[in-house]
């Protein structure tokens, strides 16, 4: 697979949408969304991330064993994040002495 | 074009785009490495957020949103940059990359003076976790946590942008002696990988550290 151009125009058509999603991020913080304030700016930075990953960083051109990577990636930081965190959640739900 | 080419080509690759392919999976293995780095304080985060999310609510209010906005978006202009570098390259164009990536370095140089700047604001209003810790919200203990944390992760960003800073210093001399060409430009897209990253890292921290408290 030959190395494709990064086109100009692609590029400012991706800054412009990052700029856009910072501005809509800002504007929701100020938003009284009860609890989907962290969803929602979470799901704002994902979408950012996802298109300076595909566009910026060539990942729609880079082969398949990349995506595999960076999938792997991906599933250890969330092994990491929701393993500690069923944790620390579940800990005070049974009762046992010297928790 | 094969004649070209080989010239760049080290001998245990087969062709120049096998050559760009190990580089490219190297670099990526090597960023994998940095998310599970940074993966380890964004666990802490969530970790004591979860146990002390008052303390986090009201301590996030500290910080200045539009000083983390403007950083925000310096720093995806200067990922903008760095992509035009590379396209620079592809196409030939030495002066357009020498250009974009001291536009990039300058935007980076501007990331790091506003942080430098809220920093020493922070300094002065006794907001660094020590002894002078001095927070008038409510849990001021568990305050600190937020703030040790605020110091930890934007400084090793900060870290990862003097690098890149010093990378790009590199490549930009590199650039004008016209060491890159549309047929050799593997470090100018590597440093760009590297440098996508620390933007990546930077939209997660945005929305986590600055945005939480402000409704």
């Amino acid at each position: 697979m030959s190395a494709q151009v990064l086109s100009v125009r692609t590029c400012f058509a991706v800054y412009f949408v990052l700029i856009a999603l910072t501005a809509a991020t800002v504007g929701a913080a100020f938003l009284d969304l009860l609890y989907f304030s962290t969803p929602v700016a979470l799901g704002i930075a994902c979408a950012k991330a996802l298109l300076v990953m595909l566009y910026f960083m060539e990942l729609r051109h880079s082969q398949r064993l990349v995506w595999v990577f960076v999938g792997n990636g991906v599933f250890w930081l969330t092994v990491m994040i929701a393993l500690t965190m069923s944790d620390i959640i579940s800990r005070g739900w049974l009762g046992f002495p010297g928790k | 074009m094969l004649e070209l080419t080989a010239p760049y080509v080290a001998h245990q690759f087969d062709d120049a785009d096998q050559q760009r392919e190990a580089s490219a999976l190297g670099m990526w293995l090597f960023l994998i490495t940095e998310i599970m780095f940074f993966g380890g304080l964004f666990t802490t985060y969530v970790v004591y957020r979860t146990a002390f999310p008052a303390a986090f609510h009201a301590a996030s209010k500290e910080l200045d949103i539009t000083l983390g906005a403007l950083n925000t978006v310096v720093l995806i202009t200067s990922s903008l940059t760095m992509a035009l570098s590379v396209h620079a390259a592809q196409v030939n164009r030495r002066g357009m990359l020498v250009v974009c990536l001291l536009l990039t370095i300058a935007f980076g140089t501007t990331f790091l003076g506003v942080k430098a700047y809220e920093y020493w604001h922070k300094w002065h209003e006794h907001l660094v976790p020590g002894a002078s810790f001095v927070f008038h919200g409510p849990d001021p203990t568990n305050a600190q946590l937020f703030f040790s944390l605020y110091f930890a992760m934007t400084g090793l960003h900060a870290l990862h942008m003097i690098v890149g800073i010093g990378l790009l210093a590199v490549l930009t001399a590199r650039s004008a002696q016209g060491m890159f060409n549309r047929f050799y430009y593997t470090p100018v897209e590597m440093s760009g990988l590297y440098w996508h990253f620390v933007d990546l890292v930077w939209i997660f921290l945005f929305p986590l550290l600055y945005l939480l408290g402000r409704h």
